[in-house]
């Protein structure tokens, strides 16, 4: 085999970068702390002739769904709070899994990262809906739409995120197979 | 080889941190700073929450509703809730901190909502923006305080704000919220939101009147309503008074001090706010509160104009005034169901001067007093000329005893006097209707017609000519009488007068001896006859009207006719006679009569020489024994006077007859005979008559010599005892009328028959045969040998002249006497006459049978002819009247 160590300062060498999972965590914390403003501070403010409303994400999506726009508030909700949450939570599994392994074998771990990375940047749709609403409905005093400022925790939180998912390294996924893969030692040999 | 190396401990090398932990842990605690920081700023900079009670949220709005002081948001509301008993709405607003610390317990929270006020409009900006919380508070920090109770309004004095804060208290409505205090024209205070008093009668308000006006507010302050405008009506013309536009609509009370000493006003004085600024003013020297005396005073008849707030007067002073007016119907106490009015006086003691209650029981007495003992009555009077009334109290003179009745209920019952009450609105349309009635219309329609005849009349031609002519003649005719010789006529006559005078003294005493004679009383039995017979004149007159109104329709007739050219022909004629009048020897002639005077009264003394003879002879009897004959004549006329009626009758119908005749034809043929006799007249023959007139008065006048001559031998010639003989003749003379007159009676059965055949005349053919009458005498008066008249009748009186002159020569006397002796023989035969008179009646009676035709025709032509000239005289005469007094058309003759 080739030698382990780095033959000019002697550290040895490894095939995984060490600290990947420590960026991971740590991003995917940045994320988790940005996404408690995005939601409760409001993520749009309409100003139109005599009010001034905001709304948060979860208060917009119900309030549409008062309305009765059910279909969009389901997309709202799904869109905005179903799939970060889930990619916070997928995101915590691999990296908890990789050190820890998981009942779920590999290929399915590789899925979901798979997953999770491509639809990643996806969320930010939310944010270009905000800014694209935005920059239509500058009615000066008659109508007027400004991004609050959930809107940029929301952006810095997928940002954050899909950092966390970059610095995952997914080969740590397949490393434990050959563990389990490995036969055990002492097993007779013939 | 070399030395073995010696064995080199060889540890892994110590990883730093920086090996194990990544950069990227920065970013995530970078981010729980920022949200530590955050959050810790957040609630660092939180104010402190205050809560404010408000009767209703009315639009506040948790997070929305602003908190603003000066127009500067400080703060947020952050909830709206219910206080426990759910009694009023707490709204917690978050107060800015720095704001915080001056929100203290004089702070003031108010909604500013919309409001549009006929002073001005605010908080419109809240339309849009939603309602704000505004607070007042002044500028000194001190204790914070956490609950608050929300005004309604905005006060009136904001803290910080100084002013008078002061109360208004009014009865009569004047007080209207958010209106203007002025002063002098300028806005210095205002007043607050109007409640109804304790007493339920009055209104109170809060006022404030701002700093540095407040010193104007003393305690002998009074207010009085600004508000509309004043009218008045004066001796200077009509005044219109406002104090401004704004007051003009908005309203507003002003205020004036019209005493000075007094006390500057403090917080919370209470000030009366009147109507007017006469109110006002009076209030100065009486309080309005002071006590009122009330009493009742019930008036009869119908009685419009009485209303609540006339004056009441005692003595011509306004002491108070009426508060009520009712109607009341008590057949029991009034005894008739007619609706008496019950007016509520309320007079204040405090105008006479006696304040208090003890003032009020005093002027009570005094009323009692006066009510009892002087007579002092309540009644209406009028009280301004448009028709309002006021209660006068007033000694009313012989007025029944009365009390005021004490025990009356509600109120001390003043008895009550007639009112006296100008109804000047009724007198004048009183007069105004007596005026409307005059039938002016027919009047003037009258009026109208009659002086449009009157010029018709007056514009004709031929009436405006015959003053011309008229005038003309009456000219010559004064020329006439201005001759001297007329003018010497009165001193004649008045001689001659007195000669008459002592003639009829000479008969007088001859009038004594018939007394003797008992002559009177025949003459009375000849009276009484006479009066029988004019009772039948008077039931023959009975049938006159009717006679008359037929000769009356007959003259209306006559007068629609066409006479004017009638008329031209008659002044033609006047024209001719004028000419003759001013012949020379006319007006010579009234010399002549003056002669002629001269001679009459020579002769007249000869005549009372005469008479003093007959005096002595024995005439009496002999004149008795006539009057006796007479008396007899007078009863026969009598019974011939009993068929006059029926003969009136008759008349009446032939009257009527007559009416319907058609004389149009005849008086055109009066006209050319009119024409024909003008023709006549102005030849040369008849230009010469008045020439012999003339020479025949001078002979008239020789004549009149010869007859006192004869007069003279008279006397001497024993006349009385021929006179006494002429009286015998004269007696046998009416023995012999008494016998003619027994025949009247049959005489005038026979004119009656006469008449009655006359009536059944075919009249019309009468009045055809009358025209062919005219026109033959029309033709007559052409004719030459008339035309030739004239000259004829001039030769006729030169031998009139002549004879004369034989008489005079040939002696007359033997002539005279003569005459009385034919004459004598005349009355003999007068009987005889009277026979043959009736004869020649009975004969045209039967003529008239035979020729009915031609009988009647002279007596229609003398009566038309009779009535056509009266009518020429009626129009001449109405002419000269017209000439002379032009207002006798309207006034008449007088």
């Amino acid at each position: 085999m080739g030698t382990a160590t780095c033959g000019r300062c002697g550290s040895r060498l490894v095939s995984r970068d060490p600290k990947s999972l420590g960026r991971a965590w740590a991003w995917w914390l940045a994320g988790v702390l940005a996404y408690i403003p995005a939601n409760l501070w409001p993520m749009l403010r309409t100003r139109t002739l005599w009010q001034e409303e905001s709304s948060t994400i979860i208060g917009g999506a119900l309030e549409l769904w008062r309305y009765g726009n059910m279909g969009i508030s389901v997309i709202i909700l799904v869109a905005s709070v179903g799939i970060p949450l889930a990619k916070f939570f997928a995101i915590a599994y691999l990296a908890l899994s990789a050190r820890n392994g998981a009942r779920a074998s590999p290929g399915v771990r590789m899925r979901l990262y798979e997953v999770v990375e491509y639809i990643g940047r996806w969320s930010m749709i939310d944010v270009f809906v905000v800014a694209i609403l935005a920059s239509l409905v500058q009615l000066n005093v008659v109508a007027r739409i400004d991004p609050g400022p959930a809107s940029l925790a929301f952006a810095l939180s997928v940002i954050f995120t899909m950092l966390s998912a970059q610095a995952f390294d997914p080969r740590m996924i397949w490393d434990g197979i050959e563990a389990e893969a490995r036969p055990p030692r002492d097993a007779p040999s013939a | 080889m070399t030395d073995p190396v010696p064995p080199i401990p060889v540890a892994p090398a110590r990883r730093s941190l920086w090996d194990r932990v990544s950069v990227v842990w920065l970013v995530p605690l970078a981010a729980l700073a920022v949200a530590v920081g955050v959050g810790w700023r957040t609630l660092e900079e939180k104010g402190p929450l205050i809560e404010i009670e408000f009767e209703d949220a009315a639009g506040v709005i948790a997070r929305e509703t602003e908190l603003r002081f000066r127009n500067v948001t400080v703060g947020v509301v952050e909830r709206v809730r219910f206080t426990s008993d759910l009694a009023r709405v707490v709204v917690g607003v978050r107060v800015e901190p720095d704001v915080a610390p001056y929100v203290d317990a004089d702070a003031r929270f108010w909604v500013v909502r919309p409001e549009i006020t006929p002073q001005r409009i605010t908080g419109l900006e809240t339309v849009l923006s939603g309602v704000f919380i505004e607070g007042s508070w002044d500028n000194l920090p001190s204790e914070p305080q956490e609950r608050f109770e929300g005004l309604d309004t905005a006060p009136l004095l904001r803290p910080g704000q100084d002013g008078l804060e002061i109360t208004l208290r009014s009865v009569d409505g004047t007080l209207t919220s958010a209106a203007p205090l002025i002063y002098q024209g300028v806005t210095v205070g205002q007043v607050g939101q109007p409640v109804i008093g304790d007493d339920g009668v009055s209104v109170t308000a809060p006022a404030v009147v701002y700093a540095p006006y407040d010193r104007l507010v003393t305690e002998a302050t009074v207010f009085w309503d600004a508000s509309g405008f004043s009218l008045s009506v004066g001796a200077a013309g009509a005044e219109v008074d406002f104090d401004s536009l704004s007051s003009l609509i908005v309203g507003g009370l002003a205020f004036d001090t019209f005493v000075s000493g007094a006390s500057p006003a403090q917080d919370g004085d209470t000030f009366e706010a009147f109507l007017y600024e006469e109110y006002a003013r009076d209030s100065i020297f009486t309080d309005p509160n002071s006590p009122v005396l009330e009493l009742l005073a019930v008036f009869s008849g119908n009685i419009a104009g009485l209303a609540v707030g006339a004056p009441v007067e005692l003595g011509g002073l306004r002491v108070g005034e009426v508060t009520d007016v009712d109607g009341l119907i008590d057949p029991d106490r009034f005894g008739d169901t007619d609706v008496h009015l019950q007016a509520v006086l309320a007079i204040q003691p405090a105008r006479l001067g006696l304040d208090g209650e003890e003032g009020r029981d005093e002027i009570l007495q005094i009323l009692q007093t006066r009510v009892s003992e002087e007579g002092l009555r309540a009644r209406l009077a009028t009280g301004s000329l448009l028709g309002g009334l006021k209660v006068q109290l007033t000694e009313v003179p012989e007025s029944e005893p009365a009390q005021i009745d004490l025990a009356a209920l509600p109120y001390p019952q003043l008895p009550v006097a007639p009112s006296q009450i100008t109804d000047i609105a009724g007198t004048a349309e009183g007069l105004l209707e007596r005026v409307d009635n005059l039938p002016v219309e027919q009047l003037l329609d009258s009026a109208i017609g009659f002086l449009d005849n009157a010029s018709v009349l007056v514009a004709s031609e031929d009436t405006q000519a015959i003053p011309g002519e008229v005038r003309a003649l009456l000219g010559d005719v004064r020329g006439v009488t201005n001759s001297p010789e007329v003018q010497a006529l009165p001193g004649q006559l008045a001689q001659t007068l007195g000669e008459i005078d002592a003639t009829i003294a000479e008969v007088r005493t001859i009038l004594g001896e018939v007394q003797e004679q008992d002559a009177i009383n025949r003459v009375l039995a000849a009276v009484d006859t006479i009066n029988a017979t004019f009772t039948q004149l008077n039931t023959a007159t009975a049938g006159l009207p009717d006679l008359v109104q037929s000769l009356n329709d007959l003259a209306t007739k006559v007068n629609g006719l066409q006479i004017e050219p009638l008329l031209t022909e008659l002044d033609g004629l006047a024209t001719d006679a004028r000419a003759l009048v001013n012949q020379p020897g006319l007006q010579t002639l009234p010399n002549r009569v003056a002669l002629a005077v001269d001679q009459t009264t020579a002769a007249l003394e000869q005549a009372r020489d005469i008479l003093t003879d007959v005096n002595a002879a024995d005439v009496a009897p002999r004149l008795a024994a006539t009057l006796d004959s007479a008396q007899a004549a007078a009863a026969s006329i009598q019974t011939a006077a009993a068929g006059a009626p029926a003969l009136v009758e008759r008349l009446n119908a032939l009257a009527d007859k007559a009416n319907a005749l058609e004389i149009e034809p005849l008086l055109d043929e009066l006209t050319g005979v009119s024409a024909d006799a003008r023709a006549v007249l102005q030849q040369p023959g008849v230009q010469e008559l008045p020439q012999r007139l003339v020479a025949l008065a001078d002979q008239a006048t020789v004549a009149l010599n010869d007859a006192s001559e004869v007069l003279t031998t008279l006397n001497d010639a024993d006349l009385a005892n021929r006179l006494a003989s002429a009286i015998a003749s004269g007696e046998q003379a009416a023995t012999s009328i008494r016998t003619a007159a027994d025949q009247l009676p049959s005489i005038a059965q026979r004119i009656d028959a006469l008449v009655a055949r006359a009536n059944e005349l075919p009249l019309d053919q009468l009045v055809g045969q009358l025209t062919e009458l005219a026109t033959s005498a029309n033709t007559l008066v052409s004719a030459e040998s008339t035309q030739a008249l004239p000259a004829d009748l001039s030769a006729s009186l030169a031998e009139v002249q002549a004879i004369l002159q034989e008489a005079r020569e040939a002696g007359v006397v033997t002539n005279a006497s003569a005459a009385l002796e034919s004459a004598r023989a005349a009355a003999d035969t007068l009987p005889g006459l009277v026979e043959r008179a009736g004869t020649l009646l009975d004969q045209a009676s039967t003529t008239l049978g035979t020729f009915s035709e031609t009988s009647g025709v002279v007596r229609e032509a003398q009566r038309a002819i009779q009535e056509v000239s009266a009518a020429a005289q009626a129009i001449a005469d109405l002419a000269r009247t017209i000439e002379r007094n032009p207002n006798s058309l309207i006034f008449g003759r007088d």
